[in-house]
C-alpha cells in the first residue's frame, strides 16, 4: 500500500512536471510570437528570399525600413516576370508586368476592435497547438524554432524560424492539419540594421506604371465599431469579428468584415451586384489564399483568406442579413 | 558577386534565361568560383525545403565542370573531326552546360568524356538551351486568367488582417509570386470528417 502510494505520488509528481513544462514551452512561444511581431514591423531588414509552393520555385527580395518618416517596403519578384509590391504611407500599390494589371489600396484605418491577444491561439478551446523546439542557421543567422499547429481542418498551420536575437522571420512554413507544407518561404541572404542597402527601396518601376483601380468598390469606405447589418449564423470555432467597415453612403450595400482566430483571419466583402467588382461564383486560389464568392440575390458575397477552402466555403455560405438590421 | 549575377543564376535555375545567356553564365559557372558555390547552395536550398533531409547534395560542382571542359577540349577523333573542327567554340559551354545537368538533376556520379565527342558536340548545337533546373521551362508566374478583383480583395484583406499568423511583406507574397487559379474542390469538401468533431459555433455576441 505504500509503494503505491509512493507510485502515486511519482506520477502525480511526474504530470505536474510535464504540466509546468508545457506550460513553459508554449509560454515560450508566445514570447517569441510577440517579438516576431514587434521586430518585423519595427525593424529595417532586407534580403533575398526562396519562395516554394508546389512545384514552383521563386526568389523575391524583401527591403523593409523603418525611420522618421513611417514604414516603406518594397518586395519583388528576382526572376520571371518583373512583379512588385510597395507600401508606404500612401498604401499599398502593385506593379504586375506580365498581366499589364495593377492595383492600388488607399491606406486602410486601424481597427476599431481591439487586437486579438496571442493567448487566445493557446487557449483550451484554441484551433491551435504552440510549442517550441529546434534551433539551425538561416542566412547566416541562428534561428529559432515556433511551431503552431492545427487541431482542426479549418485552419493551416505555421513553422516559423526567428533571429535568435531579434525575433525577425528566417524560415516560415504554411503547412494543413495533416503537417502536409502547402508553401515555404526561406532568407538566403538577410541583413538588418545599418547593413541595409537604402537604395533598394527606390522602386525600378515608372510611377506612371502604378494606376489606380478607380472602379474598386472598396474606396470611401469608414471602419466602425457597429455590428454588421451582414453576419455569418454560424463560424469555425475560435473565429470572431475583429474589424467592420462599410460605405460611406447610407444607401449603399457594401460591408467589409474581418473573421480572426488570432492566427489566421479571413474577409468577407458584401456588396451589390454590378455596382463594385464581379467576382465568378465558387471558389478560386491566390496562392495559399482560398476565396469562395457566393450569390444571394442582388448580393456578391466574397470570403477570402489563408485558410482552407472549407473555411472559406462555410463562412460564405452561412451569411445573412442580421434580423434586427434595417 | 553581383546583383545582376545573382539575378541570371536565379533565372538559370528557374529556366526562364535565353540560350546565350545560358551558355555565357555556364561558361562563368566554370571559371568562377564562388559562383559555383552560390550555385551549389541554391539548389541545396530548394532541395532541403522541398524534401528536408533528401539527398540532393551537390558538391564539388567547379571541379566537375572543369573536368568536363577539359574533356571536352582534348582532341576529337571521329571521322568527322573536320566538321567538329568548324563548330564554334560555345559547344564546349554546350557540353559543359550538358554536363551540368547530369550533375544537377540526375544523380552525381563521376563525369566522364562522352565517347563520341560527334554526338556531344553537333545535338546540343542546334536543340535549344535546357535548363538544368528540374522545373518545367514555362515562366514561373503563368501570365493567365488574371482577376484583379480578387487581388483587391486580397490587397484590402492583408491591410486590415493583421494577425500573428500574417507576418507583414509574407501576406503579400503571393501576389507576386501567383496568378489566380481555379480551385478544383475536393469531395471531401462538402463532407469534412472533422466538422462532426467541431463544427461550426454561433458567433459570440
Amino acid at each position: 500500500m505504500r509503494v503505491l502510494s509512493r507510485q502515486v505520488q511519482v506520477l502525480v509528481f511526474l504530470i505536474g512536471i510535464s504540466g509546468a513544462v508545457a506550460a513553459g514551452d508554449s509560454g515560450e512561444a508566445r514570447e517569441l510570437l510577440e517579438k516576431m511581431t514587434t521586430a518585423m514591423s519595427q525593424m529595417s531588414y532586407q534580403g533575398t528570399f526562396v519562395y516554394v509552393r508546389d512545384d514552383v520555385v521563386e526568389t523575391m527580395r524583401i527591403t523593409h525600413l523603418t525611420d522618421e518618416t513611417g514604414v516603406r517596403e518594397r518586395l519583388y519578384s528576382v526572376s520571371g516576370p518583373h512583379r512588385e509590391v510597395i507600401r508606404d504611407r500612401k498604401g499599398v500599390r502593385c506593379f504586375l508586368q506580365d498581366s499589364a494589371a495593377v492595383v492600388e489600396d488607399q491606406v486602410v484605418s486601424n481597427s476599431y476592435f481591439p487586437e486579438l491577444p496571442l493567448a487566445i491561439i493557446d487557449g483550451d478551446n484554441s484551433g491551435y497547438k504552440i510549442e517550441t523546439g529546434g534551433e539551425a542557421r538561416i542566412a547566416g543567422q541562428k534561428a529559432r524554432r515556433v511551431t503552431i499547429s492545427p487541431r482542426d481542418k479549418f485552419r493551416y498551420g505555421y513553422d516559423f524560424w526567428l533571429e535568435d536575437q531579434t525575433g525577425l522571420l528566417l524560415k516560415w512554413v504554411l503547412f494543413d492539419s495533416r503537417h502536409n507544407p502547402l508553401a515555404k518561404l526561406m532568407f538566403t541572404d538577410f541583413a538588418m540594421g545599418s547593413a541595409i542597402d537604402l537604395a533598394e527601396i527606390e522602386s525600378g518601376s515608372r510611377s506612371e506604371d502604378f494606376v489606380e483601380m478607380k472602379t474598386f468598390s472598396l474606396q470611401k469606405t469608414v471602419v466602425t465599431q457597429s455590428s454588421p447589418r451582414w453576419q455569418p449564423a454560424k463560424l469555425p470555432p475560435g473565429f470572431q469579428l475583429t474589424s467592420h467597415s462599410h460605405k460611406a453612403e447610407a444607401d449603399s450595400v457594401y460591408e467589409h468584415m474581418v473573421y480572426s482566430d488570432g492566427l489566421a483571419a479571413v474577409s468577407v466583402y458584401v456588396e451589390e451586384q454590378g455596382k463594385g467588382m464581379t467576382v465568378k461564383p465558387g471558389g478560386s486560389q491566390l496562392g495559399t489564399n482560398n476565396a469562395y464568392t457566393h450569390t444571394m440575390g442582388d448580393i456578391q458575397i466574397t470570403v477570402i483568406g489563408e485558410v482552407p477552402a472549407i473555411t472559406v466555403k462555410s463562412i460564405a455560405k452561412e451569411m445573412a442579413l442580421a434580423v434586427n438590421s434595417n | 558577386m553581383s546583383k545582376e549575377s545573382l539575378e541570371h543564376l536565379s533565372s538559370l535555375m528557374d529556366g526562364e534565361i535565353s540560350r546565350e545567356a545560358g551558355l555565357f553564365i555556364t561558361r562563368r559557372l566554370s571559371a568562377d568560383d564562388g559562383m559555383c558555390e552560390t550555385w551549389e547552395r541554391y539548389h541545396l536550398i530548394r532541395d532541403c525545403i522541398r524534401q528536408p533531409g533528401g539527398k540532393h547534395l551537390v558538391t564539388g560542382l567547379a571541379e566537375k565542370l572543369n573536368t568536363s571542359l577539359e574533356a571536352e577540349a582534348a582532341p576529337v577523333t571521329s571521322k568527322r573531326s573536320a566538321r567538329a573542327w568548324l563548330k564554334p567554340v560555345s559547344g564546349l559551354a554546350i557540353a559543359a552546360s550538358v554536363a551540368l545537368m547530369a550533375i544537377v538533376v540526375t544523380a552525381p556520379q563521376s563525369v566522364e568524356t562522352p565517347g563520341d565527342g560527334e554526338t556531344s558536340l553537333a545535338s546540343p548545337a542546334v536543340e535549344p538551351f535546357v535548363s538544368p533546373n528540374t522545373l518545367p521551362l514555362a515562366p514561373v508566374s503563368q501570365a493567365a486568367s488574371y482577376d484583379p478583383a480578387l487581388n483587391a480583395y486580397l490587397l484590402r484583406h492583408n491591410q486590415m488582417a493583421r494577425t500573428a499568423g500574417r507576418q507583414g511583406f509574407v501576406s503579400f507574397v503571393p501576389i507576386v509570386a501567383t496568378q489566380v487559379a481555379p480551385v478544383v474542390e475536393t469531395p471531401g469538401d462538402e463532407a469534412d470528417p472533422v466538422e462532426a468533431d467541431r463544427p461550426l459555433q454561433t458567433p459570440e455576441e
